[in-house]
């Protein structure tokens, strides 16, 4: 997609994650909230009914200062009892598993959206 | 108009090597961002002070001193790299507060500076020559050519001007600011005059603010605010009656209102948004100060970045009631927070939550799902004596450092306890990787570009900037 005007730290993160994740990077769409991006190939626990999905959240626009959070899998769904930070709603006319992980000492200096997401996606394989 | 705007702490640093002892002619070589004026002038704000050797500001072949090619070079190349202007600076010792460029000066200009503006790319160049107490300058820039540098602005707890002490002021005669004047003097009440003030948030805070700007004579005022006025506001908005929250009048209409009733002749600029879209902040970059008064992390990101990339003095207050879980209050305060250049940073301050950041940032429906645990929303106490004490707090902040009368602990950060009647007092550290006020390559600090700042995307989709790869090490 055509995409406008990204902040530099923006551009950077699209950088860095397409660097991470090569190949497997799709940004989505634009609006007023950042950049929506979907990463397929992400490997899901046994809990789930396909071992892989997609992997979809929102890099806000004033990123770094806000964080990426939450994140959306796609297109799978969880069967078993309820987990901890693990919710079905609907997300942009989709319905997705919500997954609730948050860093919660943020510090825009220092932490990138890449790591954040390679935890995301290491405890999806794990859980 | 042309200025040139610096940071209280770079100035002093400036001023420090420029008159020596020895009182012989000193130099600096100083990058700047480059805001281009609506009025067709630069705004150039100090990021980086190149102070200069001896060995860089030898004796002259054209006049008492010369710049050394090699210094111009050197950070004529770094200014262009970094997307800066370059302003040249010297000393006139024993000048005081009447300086002017004298005719090597000008010569000087002459020969250098088509070439600076070549070589850096830069919207604009600048030359100054510093009296202890005055500056005189010029700006070239390919659009308007040249032109003379009508002032320096030093921005610290007290903002003092430098020109080159020719103009005269235009003293206040008004009999409604007769007993102003008596404090402020005929000049400050001028300076007041000619003073423009933005003011985000037109709530309970807000309003309060500018009814007082309007009384001691400010002479335009920007107020920015989305919002309208509903029935629980009527107790701390000044001036909202009961039809504006009957027919939910916006609150920069209410504020407007109130201004222009105190004095007709003060120029208001309501604003019908939100400061994180680009739009209004734009409205924001020529205020001499800007108050934040509203209570979202998204203005208080905004507004910092305003202060620490334009050099606009910012002063944010709030008034806070914290309670326990069970109801009882702990704790009732207002705040008072100066932000200057380098100084009392609110993102250094850790007064800007990510979290919180996300959540504004988000859709309702986003917001809605991420409160999976169904937490009901918090609704604040807000009480007007609470607001306008923080407000009049702020306001004797800013005037204080307007007419030089702010002692150096002015500009701390400070909450008073209501119900204990004392104050705490705050000097915030400042930290070397801050991205608004830190001295790393990639702060925001001096750089005066819109497109910096933490705003929503402009909806025209344009390509991603090639010169923001190369800053972050991309090619």
């Amino acid at each position: 997609m055509r995409i406008g005007t990204l902040s530099p730290e923006l551009s950077r993160a699209v950088d860095d994650l397409e660097d991470a994740f090569p190949g497997r990077l799709a940004i989505e769409s634009q609006d007023a909230t950042g950049l929506v991006v979907r990463l397929h190939s992400v490997a899901l626990a046994e809990r789930w009914s396909a071992r892989v999905g997609e992997l979809w959240f929102v890099v806000p626009y004033n990123y770094p200062d806000a964080p990426v959070y939450p994140y959306y899998v796609v297109g799978v769904v969880l069967s078993g009892g309820a987990v901890p930070a693990l919710q079905t709603v609907v997300w942009r006319g989709m319905t997705a598993v919500q997954v609730s992980l948050r860093q919660t000492a943020w510090d825009p200096s220092r932490d990138t959206v890449v790591g954040c997401v390679m935890q995301t996606t290491s405890w999806l394989r794990r859980t | 108009m042309n200025e040139l705007r610096i940071g209280g702490e770079q100035y002093r640093e400036l001023h420090d090597h420029l008159f020596q002892l020895d009182r012989d002619e000193h130099g600096a070589l100083l990058l700047a961002g480059q805001h281009a004026r609506a009025d067709g002038g630069f705004t150039l704000t100090v990021r980086e002070v190149h102070l200069l050797s001896a060995k860089d500001f030898p004796p002259g072949v054209h006049g008492y001193r010369q710049l050394s090619a090699a210094a111009l070079a050197r950070l004529g190349n770094r200014a262009a790299d970094q997307n800066l202007a370059l302003v040249t600076a010297h000393s006139h010792p024993g000048s005081g507060a009447r300086t002017g460029l004298s005719g090597d000066d000008l010569s000087a200009h002459e020969r250098i500076f088509p070439h600076l503006l070549d070589i850096t790319g830069a919207k604009a160049v600048g030359g100054v020559a510093f009296g202890e107490h005055s500056a005189a300058g010029e700006v070239w820039s390919p659009n308007a050519g040249r032109k003379p540098l009508d002032s320096v602005r030093i921005v610290g707890p007290n903002v003092e001007i430098l020109t080159d002490g020719a103009a005269t002021t235009d003293p206040s005669t008004e009999q409604r600011f007769d007993r102003q004047v008596r404090l402020f003097g005929a000049a400050g009440q001028a300076r007041l005059r000619r003073q423009h003030v933005g003011v985000i948030g037109a709530g309970g805070g807000g309003s309060i603010l500018v009814e007082q700007l309007a009384h001691l004579g400010v002479g335009q005022i920007t107020v920015i605010d989305y919002d309208v006025v509903r029935t629980h506001n009527l107790s701390r908005i000044i001036g909202a009656t009961d039809r504006d929250a009957r027919r939910r009048t916006k609150k920069i209409v209410v504020a407007a209102r109130a201004i222009r009733r105190v004095d007709p002749s003060i120029t208001v600029n309501a604003v019908d948004g939100d400061i994180a879209d680009a739009a209004c902040a734009a409205r924001l970059l020529e205020c001499d100060h800007l108050f934040l008064a509203t209570d979202t992390a998204t203005a208080r990101l905004v507004a910092n970045a305003i202060a620490q990339t334009f050099l606009i003095p910012l002063t944010q207050i709030g008034a806070k009631v914290d309670t326990r879980l069970s109801g009882e209050i702990e704790q009732i305060y207002t705040a008072v927070r100066p932000v200057l250049p380098r100084r009392g940073c609110l993102a250094c301050a850790g007064l800007i939550d990510p979290q919180q950041l996300q959540r504004e940032s988000a859709t309702p429906e986003e917001r809605q799902n991420q409160n999976y645990l169904g937490t009901p929303d918090v609704i604040d106490p807000s009480v007007t004596t609470l607001n306008a004490a923080a407000a009049s707090g702020a306001l004797n902040v800013y005037l204080m450092g307007l007419i030089g009368q702010a002692d150096d602990n002015l500009a701390d950060h400070r909450l008073t306890l209501t119900r204990e009647g004392t104050s705490l007092a705050t000097r915030v550290p400042t930290k070397s990787d801050c991205r608004w006020c830190g001295t790393h390559e990639l702060s925001r600090f001096g750089r005066a570009e819109l497109a910096l700042l933490p705003c929503r995307p402009a909806t025209a989709p344009v390509r991603r900037d090639s010169r923001f790869r190369r800053l972050l090490g991309r090619q």
